[in-house]
Formats: C-alpha cells, structure tokens, sequence
C-alpha cells in the first residue's frame, strides 16, 4: 500500500535537506519530522481524528517548498486589515522565514530566528519531531512540555518542512495590553499541479508578571500549504490574551497546530477565528500544568462554497483547581463543511477542576453539514464539566421581528447570522483584540444570505 | 374624515385552523381604540395579520391602509413594507435577538423607514442624540442601548423597549398587543406616558388589552369587545368598566 502524499512530497523534503543555512539542531529537528512525514504519509481518514476531513486534494500536484524573496522583491500583502495599525509591534513572517522589513517590536521584546538563538532551545522526541522540554538555560525560557503520547501530524508536517524557528521572548513584568501581531503571509504557487509548503514555527514566552495580548494572522494567496505550529508558554501568574486569524484565500489549505501551556495561577484567554481557505484544519491544545490556571478557548468559523474547516479542541487538566470554557461557533452556508471535536481531560488527581464546553452552529443552506462531537475523560471524581452541541437554523420568529421594524428581509438575515457570530467576538476581553474582530467578522460577513 | 385602517369581514387561519371569523374594524387618524376580550378570542391573532406575521393565513377578506391619501391593500404587502409604511405593533412577547445591539437594530429599523421615505439616513452620531431624547420618553437607562435586543431584560423592560421602538419610529398606526400585561404600576404608567406622548391626530393607536388598568390611563375613544374571532360589540370608554364589572359573559349568551 502506498501512504497518502508520500509520492508527493519527497522531492520537496529532499530539496529542503539541502538547505543548510541553519543550526545543526534544526536540521536535527527536521530530519526527524522528514522522517515521520515518510513513515506516516499525510493523515487520512481512516485515522479516528481525521475521520471527517479529507485531504485527497493535497494529492493533487506535487509539493514544493514555498519560495524565498529577496528583501526588495517582497510581494504586497493586500489581505492583512488596517485595525493591526492598533498594535504594538509585528513580527512578520513570509513563507515562514521572518523578515526583517515587516517586523518592528517595543523595547519589552525580544525575536530571534535559528541562527540568533545562542544555543539550541529543543529537544527532539522521537514521537513527534516536538520542541520540547530539556532547553538550555538561557534567561527567557521556560520550558513547553511535550505530549509524546499523541501523534499529532500537523507537528511532524511543520518539523519537516521548518525553514526557520522564531522565537518570541517578553521581558519578566510586561504589561503591554496592545496585540503584538505576529503576521504570517504564504505566497505560493498558481500552478494546478503543485502546492507550495509553508511551515511557521513561533514559540512565544510570557514570564513572570506579564500581562500581553499576542494576534496570529495567518493570510495566504496561491494554492498553499500551510503548516503554522505556535506554542506560548505562560508563567506563574501572567495573563495572555491571545487570537489566532486564519485569513487564506480560497485556494489555499491550512493545517494548524497551536499550544499554550499554563503555569500556576495563569490565564490565558484564546480565540480562533477560521475564516478561509479550502479546507482549514486548526488543532488547539490547551495544558493547564499548575494548580490556579484558567483558560478561555472559544472560537468562530465561518464557511461558504464547498469551504471545509475542521477544530479540534485538547484540553489537558493535568493539575488541581484548573477552570477552563469553550463556546466553539459555525455558521455554515452553501455546500460547506464543519467538524468540531473537543476533548476535555480531566487527569488522575486533579481535583475541584471545572470545565465547560459548548459548540453551537448555524445553518444558512439544506446543503451545509456540521460534525459535532465531545468527548470527556475523567479521572478525578470531584469535578464539574459539561459539554453540548446545537445546530440549527435561523429562528423565523426573530427574522419576524425584525421585519415588523421595517428591515427587510435579506438585511435580517445578515443581522441576525452577524448578531450569532459577533457573540464570539463581543467575549474578547482584551479591547483591541474586540475591536478588530468584530471588524473583521462583521466584513466576512458583509455578503451573508440565506438559501433556506 | 378617511380611516387609517379599514378591515372588512377578515377571516384567517392558524395551523389550518379558523381564529378571525369575519371581522370588521375601521380606525380612522387621531383614535385610540380598545380591543378587549376572553382568551382565545383571537385578539393576538389580529395584530400579528396586521403586522404580516408569515405563520397566519388570511382566507377571506381585506385589510386597506391608507398611504398618501390611497388605501393600499396591506394583504399584499411583506411584513417589512408595512412597517416602512407605519404599521407598527408592539410584540406581546418581544423576541430577544443575541449578538445584535439594540442601538444598531433601532438605527438600522430607523435608518430602513427614513430611506423608504426618502429621508436622509442618520449616522451613528446623529442617531445617538435622536435616541436620548426618546429614552428620556420612555425612562430607560443608556445601558440599554449597547445591549443585545432585549437579551437580559426583564419583563418590563422588553415592554419598555418596544414602547421606544415606537417612539423612534413613528408609526402611523400603533398596535400594542398587551403592552400592559405582567407591568407593576410604575412601569404601567411610564407605557402609558410613552404612548400619550406620542399620541397625534395623524396617528392611531390599537391597544390589545385584557385589563381595564390600562384605560385609566390611555382614554380610548372606542372599545371593542373581540369574542369567537368577530367584534360582537363595540362602545366608548364605559364600556370596559362594564367589561370589569360584569365579565364578557352578558355579551357571550
């Protein structure tokens, strides 16, 4: 049996292990994914957690490795939105490399590529090709601890095809409630027959005594592979305010993978909003490591065309007296395509821990299908999680209402398909962050009909 | 003088079933008519056929407007176009609307009426001054405003709501489907003022009502007692202390 996109992607990962302009440890890092992308092949739906998304189109052309671009042939990146001007710095990323001339960061903190780390801040664990634990001790860091015993393919597929490592380091003590927006823009091919592979990998610290906002856009033109793998790590008691935007055109696919990892009394707000490409695939793995962490993980996405966009939500309870909640929602139009899957695990001895999980979705055409489902281990006895699903359609009362106020009935719809998603939006308690995404939801939306 | 709302022998269907049985109703400009009746009589079914609500089918019948001087058939028109042409009805049970805030909805139902009518729109500036001067109206609390409609409110807040939909609005024709049920007194009276106020001799008001309470304070020029989906009787404002007293049952046999 020959494995799912193996063909394809050979000549790409053998072009990449050419590539030498980095550390030996990232090269270490690579070969080990490379590996286990050539063992495994893409995932496919035989795979329980890839049972509703098929990525056959990936099959489609062969895979090359995203392009570079000299400094002064940048492409214009016309699909980023104006509100990132209320940031307080960028990091910009094309096809994975960082460049310089989009990237402009305070004083408070600090970016380094491969090259500018002073030594090697992974581990490479045989399971996953993960960044790991076991860093050297250089100021900024703590550690992000692994889950070797989950194969996760997006992992294998960034650590493969890794140009470049960035890391993100605050200063202890940061208090600095404008987003710095990390921008990751893939430029890829127009050619039908390939796709171009773009891997991000950004690892973002938040010691002690910070309270920092962080916004992920991720944007894409051509047909694109996108890969973009984020950690953050949270220390004892600072907060996080976190987005994640999935901006690709309808060409491109996006396989994501993020992390955040809480230390004691940690928070950590997070938000993703999915809201293009072909088929967006975004896994969030939420590790509340130390008693007192609480994290908030909702989400929107919004689907039309044939669009498919698949969330799968982990969140690991691995100490006592740890909250977490997610509200998860679609609004799904056309012939388009959702699955949601969110696992909540609750560990041996983590007591008095709290979880909830909802995910509510939205279906403007008889056409659209959502896949729901959650899924609870327990292994502590004095906890509290609840988790519910809903999916329907817009209620003809409202649309009623709304009407008898002289609104016609197509601005009704859009209100009220907006007035659903907005909620996502209006949670955000970081005030800039709010500000952006309701902007940008309320233009996604802007062309919104019902076809029920 | 011409009326504002003529019904002619209406007859309409819920779920397959009869409710108005051949109803007649003439409102002219400057009214306040009283409708009142036993449950079940089909006093809600009329507003919500008068408002266009989709789920009532009427079977037999007209219902005439007057627009500019014409009667316009309202059976021919959406839901929305007659709001835009000043129907009006204030809901019995207001539908909360999650995730829309009440000054983008009351801007945007505004904003809908005065572009029918060839009005400049407002801007958000513009409108949140108008808006002031109606809440004061109707005593509700700015908060209000950045609120998802009706999302929250207690009972008498959504009846208070819909009182200053109206006054934003300006309707023409005002239908309020027991506004004063579940009302303590104060937020009776607070209604009461609201509709006084805005009460013109271009304008008609309808109020759907089981309790007399409320015509103490709205003095309506008729009242009229709805029974089996048909108006068996129809009198001036003594009549519903009669209704109070005595019960609809002397008119029933």
């Amino acid at each position: 049996m020959s494995l799912s996109g193996v063909e394809q992607m050979q000549p790409a990962l053998e072009a990449l292990a050419s590539s030498r302009a980095v550390p030996d440890w990232l090269l270490d890092l690579r070969e080990a994914g490379s590996k286990a992308v050539l063992r495994d092949g893409l995932p496919t739906r035989s795979m329980e957690s890839w049972k509703y998304t098929n990525l056959s189109p990936l099959l489609e052309g062969t895979w090359e490795v995203a392009e570079d671009f000299a400094s002064d042939e940048l492409p214009p990146r016309t699909q980023f939105p104006s509100w990132m001007s209320a940031s307080s710095g960028e990091v910009g990323l094309l096809n994975g490399v960082l460049v310089s001339e989009w990237t402009r960061v305070p004083a408070r903190v600090r970016v380094c590529t491969s090259v500018q780390l002073e030594s090697s801040p992974v581990r490479v664990s045989s399971a996953n090709g993960f960044v790991g634990s076991g860093l050297s001790a250089s100021r900024v860091w703590s550690p992000i601890s692994g889950t070797p015993e989950k194969h996760i393919a997006q992992l294998s597929l960034n650590a493969a095809f890794m140009r470049d490592l960035i890391v993100i380091d605050f200063e202890p003590g940061t208090v600095m409630r404008e987003p710095l927006v990390i921008s990751s823009f893939a430029f890829g091919t127009e050619s039908l027959t390939k796709w171009s592979a773009v891997a991000p990998r950004v690892i973002v610290n938040v010691p002690v005594g910070c309270e920092v906002a962080i916004v992920e856009m991720a944007a894409g033109e051509g047909r694109t592979v996108a890969m973009p793998v984020t950690h953050i790590n949270v220390a004892k008691g600072s907060r996080v305010s976190h987005a994640r935007f999935n901006l690709t055109q309808d060409s491109g696919v996006q396989l994501g993978y993020t992390q955040i990892a809480l230390a004691r009394d940690a928070f950590c707000e997070t938000y993703q909003f999915s809201l293009g490409g072909r088929i967006s695939r975004e896994d969030l793995e939420i590790r509340l490591n130390e008693s007192g962490s609480e994290a908030v993980l909702d989400g929107l996405y919004l689907a039309d065309g044939r669009r498919h966009v698949d969330h799968s939500t982990s969140v690991e309870h691995v100490a006592p007296h740890t909250l977490s909640s997610q509200l998860y929602k679609g609004i799904l139009n056309d012939e388009s395509r959702a699955v949601f899957n969110g696992r909540v695990r609750i560990h041996k001895d983590a007591q008095q821990v709290n979880a909830a999980q909802l995910n509510n979705n939205l279906l403007l055409s008889k056409r659209a299908e959502v896949d729901t489902k959650p899924e609870l281990e327990i292994d502590a006895d004095d906890v509290k999680a609840s988790h519910g699903a809903t999916i329907g359609q817009i209620d003809p009362e409202h649309v009623f209402y709304l009407r008898a106020r002289a609104i016609p009935e197509a601005e009704a719809v859009k209100m009220l398909a907006n007035g659903f998603a907005q909620d996502i939006a209006f949670r955000i308690r970081n005030e800039a962050i709010r500000a952006g995404a309701e902007k940008i939801v309320a233009t996604k939306l802007g062309g919104t009909r019902a076809q029920v | 003088m011409a009326n504002l709302l003529e019904i002619t022998n209406l007859h309409a269907n819920v779920d397959g079933k009869p409710v108005l049985k051949g109803l007649n109703l003439k409102v002219e400009p400057g009214s306040v008519h009283a409708i009142m009746g036993p449950n079940g009589a089909g006093k809600s079914t009329l507003s919500k056929v008068i408002a266009g609500h989709p789920a009532y089918e009427v079977t037999e019948g007209s219902m005439k407007f007057e627009v500019n001087f014409k009667m316009k058939d309202l059976l021919e028109m959406e839901p929305d176009e007659r709001a835009r042409d000043g129907v009006f009805m204030a809901f019995q049970y207001p539908v909360e609307v999650p995730g829309v805030s009440n000054e983008t909805f009351l801007r945007t139902s505004f904003n809908s009426i005065s572009k029918a009518q060839g009005a400049e729109e407002m801007n958000e500036e513009q409108f949140r001054k108008f808006l002031q001067k109606k809440m004061e109206l109707v005593s509700m609390d700015p908060k209000f405003l950045d609120r998802a409609v009706n999302t929250g409110f207690s009972g008498g807040e959504k009846k208070r709501n819909e009182i200053l939909q109206m006054a934003v609005l300006s309707p023409r024709l005002a239908i309020l489907d027991e506004t004063d049920s579940g009302l303590d007194i104060d937020a009776l009276r607070i209604v009461a003022d609201g509709v006084n106020k805005l009460k013109s001799p271009d304008n008609a008001v309808v109020l759907i009502t089981h309790y007399q309470r409320l015509l103490d304070y709205i003095v309506p020029d008729f009242v009229h007692v709805l029974a089996d989906g048909k108006i068996i009787e129809t009198g001036d404002k003594s009549l519903a202390l009669k209704l109070e007293e005595k019960g609809y049952d002397w008119l029933l046999q």
